[in-house]
């Protein structure tokens, strides 16, 4: 067990021999624990921050033990209480810079303790007691950038109990700045020099019959298992206490009754009626607390509720619109509401802005024919173009200024309406000076220059220049003139009839103003001294009705004197005679001529 | 030419000859005209005095037509009114030509188309002007 001394009969004993003795045995203690490997902190010693109030010191808890490298026993009995804010040299801990850190180390170290001071034979003041007693040693790394600085390193001989974190301007450790990850912790034997028996094992096959190999496999195995790359359970071999509506013992029987229930489609109990659903608030409609089967279908009767709805669905404001592609021309149409867009559909189509109407949004395929033909474009441009054409063709309904001679193949070439007893205007051609006009009420024929019909009476278009016609009636022909006293008649002024119709084919004069008519007339012959002569005439038209006045302008007469006459005598509207007495007893030839001007 | 103005004792016409304004009194003038021996007789005919310039004769001709035949409208129908208003005078006033006196005496009626109106005293008046375009026209010149 140990190395030994035998001392002998009569053997005087030095004291370096008795201290041998004592030695070999420490020894064989010692080594007895390197050799099996313990080493660490077997209990105490334990880190917290300092109390009542936290300092920059730490307190350890006691009693502790432990065992270093060498097999020495590390003991104290009562608390301790570490001075974190120097290191066993003195030297401050303190950092320095803002945002670094500073990482100590307090580690425990076997020392002795000397008591019990005595007088040796040299008189030398010497020690009987060398008690086993400790050291706590605080050491500090380099001060470096937070979460980057070094950690102080493991001294052989000492055991770290904890690490400590250091900060600029720190006051107080507390429990995060105190590290226990690299604490030396007791170990009482090296695991690869223990030994196991593994034949037995069905499971676990480790690289050596060790412990360390034996943990090292079933490391292996619960990884595997814990991270599911192997050893994975059957859900079968899981128990289970089942909840709700499941009544399988196992993870296996559960689950298979789990989908089952859910997937179930049968009438009363589906799966979503197995699936709570809690309450969900909205407004026109919220859903009270149940199950997602009835959840739905109180979501499916006011989906077709909606869907089916003639009116009352939500407002198209309410629908999004993406946005569309532009219009032809290149307004846009970006996203806003259905109910927006609507709105700027039917205020783009509705648009009559030069350049920017509606009828430039909407397509039309083009259109084949002849002449003409339509290109597919906008409406716009169809409507420009058919415009166009229109202009230049004329229109059925509207005043159209014809530029080229044109050709009624038909006959009738032109055709109009029954006029009725109204006067239609047939044919105008304006003038600067006098317009021709032709109109037929049914009955007459009325060709015009200078005179329109206004529907009640006749009306002069150049007030300066005299008006005149010529009417087609039934049975005359008629020329008229209407002079520049009045711009509105009824009944021409003046005006001449060709009585075609009649008993007797002539001409007569009408109007509404004076007619005057000449003609000629005149005699000669010889009397007897007493007898009378006599002449007729007849006026180049005949009168509507009798003129009331008739003048002789004599232009010849023999004898000077007549003794009666001439004077008229017989008359009418179409002429008249007259005689007269030449002589006054004496015989002889007489002659009377005159111009005859009735009225 | 025609009567423009009619009064109670003169008128005034326009002689187509010249186109002068003459005034004729009407006891100057008959109504009537007939040449006794050669039973020539026209009960109708004004016969004026020759014109004074010119020399003219002017006939004024009352007329039987009804008011509605043509050319009894205008300044035409309105002097043949006028003329055989003067004709009514003429008879009321005696100034009938004596071959012409039984005849007019026997009349039951005057004509149809006739002024309305009887001029009397100094102011009263009977005013148609000259007809329209021709109110002064000289024949010589038309």
């Amino acid at each position: 067990m140990a190395n030994r001394t035998d001392y002998f009969f009569k053997q005087r004993v030095t004291e370096a021999e008795l201290d041998l003795a004592f030695e070999l045995l420490e020894q064989a203690d010692r080594d007895l624990a390197a050799d099996i490997g313990v080493l660490g902190i077997v209990s105490g010693a334990a880190p917290a921050p300092h109390t009542p109030v936290a300092d920059l010191t730490i307190d350890l808890t006691a009693p502790a033990r432990a065992y270093d490298r060498l097999g020495q026993r590390i003991f104290y009995g009562t608390d301790q209480n570490v001075d974190c804010s120097v290191d066993h040299t003195g030297i401050p801990t303190e950092v320095a810079q803002a945002g670094h850190e500073r990482w100590l180390g307090v580690f425990l170290r076997f020392d002795r303790l000397l008591s019990d001071p005595r007088t040796d034979g040299n008189s030398q003041q010497v020690f009987f007691r060398r008690d086993e007693s400790f050291q706590l040693l605080v050491r500090q790394a380099a001060e470096g950038p937070a979460g980057a600085a070094p950690l102080v390193p493991l001294v052989q001989d000492e055991l770290l109990v904890c690490d400590l974190r250091r900060t600029a301007g720190q006051t107080q450790i507390q429990v995060a700045d105190i590290d226990t990850t690299r604490r030396q912790a007791f170990v009482f034997a090296d695991a690869q020099t223990i030994a196991v028996l593994i034949g037995g094992w069905s499971l676990l096959q480790p690289a050596a019959g060790t412990v360390q190999a034996a943990l090292d496999a079933v490391d292996a195995e619960l990884g595997a298992h814990f991270s599911a790359s192997g050893r994975r359970h059957g859900a079968q071999d899981i128990d289970c206490s089942p909840p709700g509506w499941l009544s399988g013992t196992n993870l296996q029987a559960a689950l298979d009754e789990l989908v089952g229930g859910l997937s179930s489609t049968q009438g009363g109990s589906p799966g979503g009626s197995r699936v709570g659903a809690d309450a969900a608030l909205g407004t026109p409609h919220a859903l009270p607390a149940g199950n997602v089967d009835g959840q739905l279908s109180q979501l499916l009767g006011w989906l077709n509720a909606h869907v089916g709805a003639s009116s009352g669905a939500h407002a198209a404001s309410a629908i999004a619109y993406p946005g569309g592609p532009d219009w032809r021309g290149g307004r846009t149409n970006p996203a806003t509401s259905a109910g927006a867009q609507l709105s700027k559909i039917i205020s783009d189509l509705s648009a009559v802005d030069a350049n920017d109407d509606g009828a430039e949004r909407i397509g039309a395929q083009g259109a084949s024919g002849a002449p003409l033909a339509l290109p597919a474009g906008s409406v716009r441009e169809q409507l420009n173009l058919l415009l166009g054409q229109v202009n230049r063709a004329g229109l059925l309904d509207e005043a159209n200024s014809w530029s080229h001679p044109q050709t009624f193949a038909g006959s009738p070439g032109v055709r109009y309406p029954d006029p009725g007893a109204a006067k239609r205007l047939l044919l105008e051609v304006p003038s600067s000076n006098v317009p021709l006009r032709i109109y037929f009420d049914g009955a007459d024929l009325w060709i015009t220059v200078n005179a329109e019909w206004d529907g009640a009476q006749w009306k002069a278009t150049n007030s300066s220049k005299p008006r005149t016609a010529m009417r087609l009636a039934d049975k005359n022909v008629e020329f008229l003139l209407q002079g520049t006293s009045a711009n509105t008649w009824s009944t021409w002024e003046k005006g001449v009839s060709l009585t075609l119709g009649g008993n007797s084919v002539e001409f007569v004069s009408t109007g509404a103003t004076g007619i005057r008519q000449r003609a000629y007339t005149g005699a000669e012959g010889y009397h007897t001294g007493w007898s009378s002569i006599g002449g007729s005439w007849n006026y180049p038209l005949r009168f509507a009705s009798p003129p009331s006045s008739v003048t002789f302008l004599q232009t010849s007469k023999w004898p000077a004197s007549w003794s009666t006459g001439p004077f008229l005598w017989q008359h009418d509207e179409t002429g008249g005679t007259w005689f007269g007495t030449p002589g006054n007893g004496s015989p002889g030839n007489a002659w009377f001529t005159a111009k005859v001007t009735a009225y | 030419m025609p009567i423009v103005t009619l009064t109670a004792s003169s008128l005034e016409h326009i002689c187509a000859g010249c186109g002068r304004t003459q005034q004729v009194r009407l006891d100057a003038i008959r109504l009537g005209i007939s040449v006794e021996a050669e039973q020539r007789a026209n009960k109708d005919v004004i016969r004026l005095p020759p014109c004074p310039e010119c020399g003219a004769l002017e006939h004024l001709v009352r007329s039987w037509v009804p008011s509605d035949q043509a050319g009894a409208d205008g300044h035409q129908g309105e002097h043949r009114r006028v003329v055989n208003r003067l004709a009514a005078m003429l008879k009321t006033k005696g100034r009938v030509d004596m071959g012409c006196a039984e005849a007019l005496a026997e009349e039951t009626g005057e004509p149809p188309d006739i002024h309305p109106d009887t001029p009397k005293g100094r102011r009263g008046r009977i005013d148609i002007g000259p007809p329209p375009g021709v109110a002064t026209d000289k024949e010589k010149e038309d």
